[in-house]
């Protein structure tokens, strides 16, 4: 059968560690670690590799094949793909393709303090747009939208990493993908209490009603931290709880208010935009292929506005992430007593095991 | 040349589509390699009609579907024989047309018309089919949408007694460890329905099968690869735990070569894997009636044992004391078995 020629032959990573030669680590977490690498059989090309330590991984074996297996099954020119995945002793290397960008909450932190332009967002959020529309088409949420899950590359290609039940194996807390964590201590401090501030009101409020709205909402919120350099509320500590009582009653209108960036004007459009995601009620927010189609993302420019207005000049990915850790060095003696509530956002072991009084032996 | 364009158009009625299926999937066929040209062109129409398809059962997000429609379509595709096509020609359909095939499956699957599934019926009455889908786990590319297709039809009890008595079933204890994580995962995921989801077809599956099934099964117990070994212990509490297998339990933890096995993941390098072999090794232990060969080798192993229990904790939470208590438990019994005076041989 000629089947073979019918698709296009995508290049088989191979399936072997010996096989990638790591260049640099430019990611970590509590257990996982990112590298750069390059994979010599594959013409030396370059590649992003998350090694998670399955061992140490607070997720269930369940919720990573679940994962792995809808990573698979999808295609969409905004989602990131990994070229293939195996085993390597207690690590699950996920080989990627390597933004060379980095995640643009590494961007802000490192190079625009004060959020980008709204012709940058525009651009950046119409395709996260796309591939959200892509994925609720599909059935999938993300759960998980925010600046360091948003990756680029040198073309100034945007995509979105890390979704499904990412939330419990890509490793929520300290570092995400690519991203390096962010240069402020408050941010950090986001960082290892998983994401609150992305969180939608009914989210937090109750685990069980998670819908595609929720995707919006984080969506609304990431717009505010692309344009503003980071997201609402993060001078508070991002205590769950403490979190769920402001969203509850959050305006976009009462962010503009308080918010202390230097005058920075933002377009009616997109306050417009921004408002109708941030509404409390999920029914009331607009689905993804709705927002493609507001006024904000018209005439939006392409992806070379992004390499000429954001990409120069950047300190590369490995240079961030080592800023990074100096910094989490120098902030070290600061206790997380905020571990308690992290436990709440990851899908646990839960298989409850019968107790022996429970067994007949008879 | 046709004028289709001109002509007004109506939508395919559930026969005519169905008919228009079963046309471009023979097509494919008549097709040589040398066509290339040609069997692209087949290849788009069989994509077409497949998510005309899909619209027509699913509806097009904005339109519910038309359960009339459904009924039609379902009935006349197990009439036609599609469904036969449509598994022997996946292997050679696009990522796309292939997605739709799955999305579709799961609805006509389920898909009652009368008082029964035409569909259920029609993969009763072609077993042979299953096993087709079980070996194109074998063929990465369609490796996934295949397990799909799998679980759907495992949802049914009549098709997991099927595979499970079938040599393919045989396959999975390789498929489970293949490299590639994704298609193993999928494999993996398969297996663990196949066993769990159905109690009495497992359990009578493992009762006239007892032997041959857990020596394969010692082979993922003991495999190098670490996943292996932590999903096949976990998996194996949640079956052979389970009330409707305690006569294979009961089977099980007699045996000294099941209880070796324990004893060995209970030091693995995993701390997970020692938790779990922990909540299957405490059952060798408790059972009132030990086997002479088995309080012979806790005897014989009772101190490394003690040590290796003393060391483990699961950590904090409720579930913690559960754990210290019974492994009080287990720690005493051992104790006791090992001032048994009449072990020594």
């Amino acid at each position: 059968m000629a089947h073979e020629e019918e698709e296009p032959r995508k290049v088989q990573y191979p399936l072997d560690s010996n096989c990638y030669k790591i260049l640099d680590e430019i990611g970590q977490g509590v257990s996982a670690i990112v590298y750069k690498a390059i994979c010599p059989p594959i013409n030396s090309s370059v590649v992003a590799i998350k090694a998670i330590d399955l061992d140490q991984s607070r997720a269930d074996l369940d919720n990573v094949r679940r994962e792995a297996k809808t990573m698979s099954l999808l295609s969409h020119p905004n989602i990131l793909k990994a070229h293939c995945s195996f085993m390597v002793d207690r690590r699950l290397w996920v080989v990627m393709p390597f933004m060379s960008a980095g995640s643009l909450q590494s961007i802000i932190a490192s190079s625009f303090p004060d959020g980008l332009s709204e012709p940058c967002i525009a651009i950046v959020l119409k395709e996260i747009l796309s591939a959200l529309s892509y994925l609720h088409d599909q059935g999938h949420l993300h759960r998980d939208v925010k600046a360091g899950n948003i990756l680029i590359d040198s073309s100034g290609t945007v995509k979105l990493a890390d979704f499904g039940v990412s939330a419990s194996i890509y490793e929520s807390s300290s570092c995400h993908g690519l991203a390096a964590s962010s240069s402020s201590s408050s941010l950090m401090l986001t960082d290892i209490a998983g994401t609150p501030y992305w969180m939608a009101p009914e989210v937090i409020h109750s685990h069980t009603g998670y819908s595609f709205k929720a995707d919006i909402w984080s969506f609304g919120i990431t717009a505010l931290e692309l344009a503003h350099g980071r997201p609402p509320l993060s001078h508070l500590p991002p205590s769950k709880s403490l979190i769920m009582k402001f969203t509850k009653h959050f305006r976009f209108s009462d962010y503009e208010k308080t918010k202390n960036s230097k005058n920075k004007k933002y377009s009616k459009a997109f306050k417009d935009m921004v408002g109708l995601c941030l509404d409390q009620d999920p029914s009331k927010r607009p689905s993804a292929n709705k927002l493609l189609k507001h006024s904000f993302f018209k005439n939006c420019k392409g992806s070379d506005f992004l390499v000429k207005n954001v990409l120069q000049d950047l300190p590369t990915v490995e240079q961030r992430f080592r800023g990074t850790k100096l910094q989490r060095l120098a902030s070290m003696n600061k206790t997380d007593d905020e571990d308690e509530d992290e436990e709440g956002l990851f899908l646990g072991d839960n298989m409850k095991q019968r107790r022996i009084s429970g067994w007949n032996f008879n | 040349m046709s004028f289709s364009f001109f002509k007004p158009s109506r939508p395919k009625t559930p026969q005519e589509l169905v008919k228009a299926i079963k046309d471009s999937l023979i097509a494919l066929d008549t097709k040589t390699v040398a066509e290339v040209k040609a069997l692209e062109k087949a290849l788009e129409e069989v994509e077409k009609n497949l998510v005309t398809m899909k619209l027509m059962l699913s509806g097009d997000g904005e339109a519910e579907p038309n359960v009339d429609q459904i009924s039609q379509l379902t009935l006349e595709i197990c009439k036609e024989d599609v469904i036969a096509l449509f598994i022997h020609k996946l292997p050679i359909l696009g990522w796309e047309a292939r997605k739709n095939l799955v999305h579709c499956w799961s609805i006509m699957l389920r898909q009652m018309v009368g008082s029964s599934c035409c569909c259920v019926q029609y993969m009763e009455n072609h077993l042979e089919l299953l096993d087709f889908l079980v070996v194109c786990y074998d063929n990465k590319d369609i490796a996934l949408n295949c397990g799909n297709m799998l679980r759907e039809c495992f949802k049914i009890p009549s098709l997991v007694k099927y595979i499970l008595e079938s040599p393919s079933f045989l396959l999975f204890f390789k498929f489970v460890e293949l490299p590639n994580f994704d298609v193993a995962s999928d494999a993996f995921s398969t297996f663990k329905d196949l066993l769990t989801k159905h109690a009495s077809a497992v359990s009578d599956f493992l009762t006239a099968h007892y032997n041959e099934f857990f020596e394969q099964y010692e082979k993922l117990l003991t495999s190098a690869n670490y996943v292996t070994r932590r999903q096949s212990l976990k998996l194996l509490s949640e079956f052979l735990l389970e009330p409707p297998n305690s006569h294979i339990m009961r089977r099980y933890i007699v045996e000294v070569r099941h209880l070796r096995i324990m004893m060995t993941l209970l030091k693995d390098s995993s701390k997970n894997i020692q938790i779990s072999a922990f909540h299957i090794f405490k059952v060798f232990v408790a059972n009132p009636n030990k086997p002479r060969e088995i309080k012979v080798i806790l005897a014989k192993n009772h101190e490394r044992l003690l040590a290796l229990l003393h060391n483990l904790s699961v950590g904090k939470g409720a579930e913690d004391d559960q754990f210290e208590e019974e492994k009080e438990l287990i720690i005493k019994e051992i104790e006791r078995v090992s001032r048994l005076p009449n072990l020594e041989s």
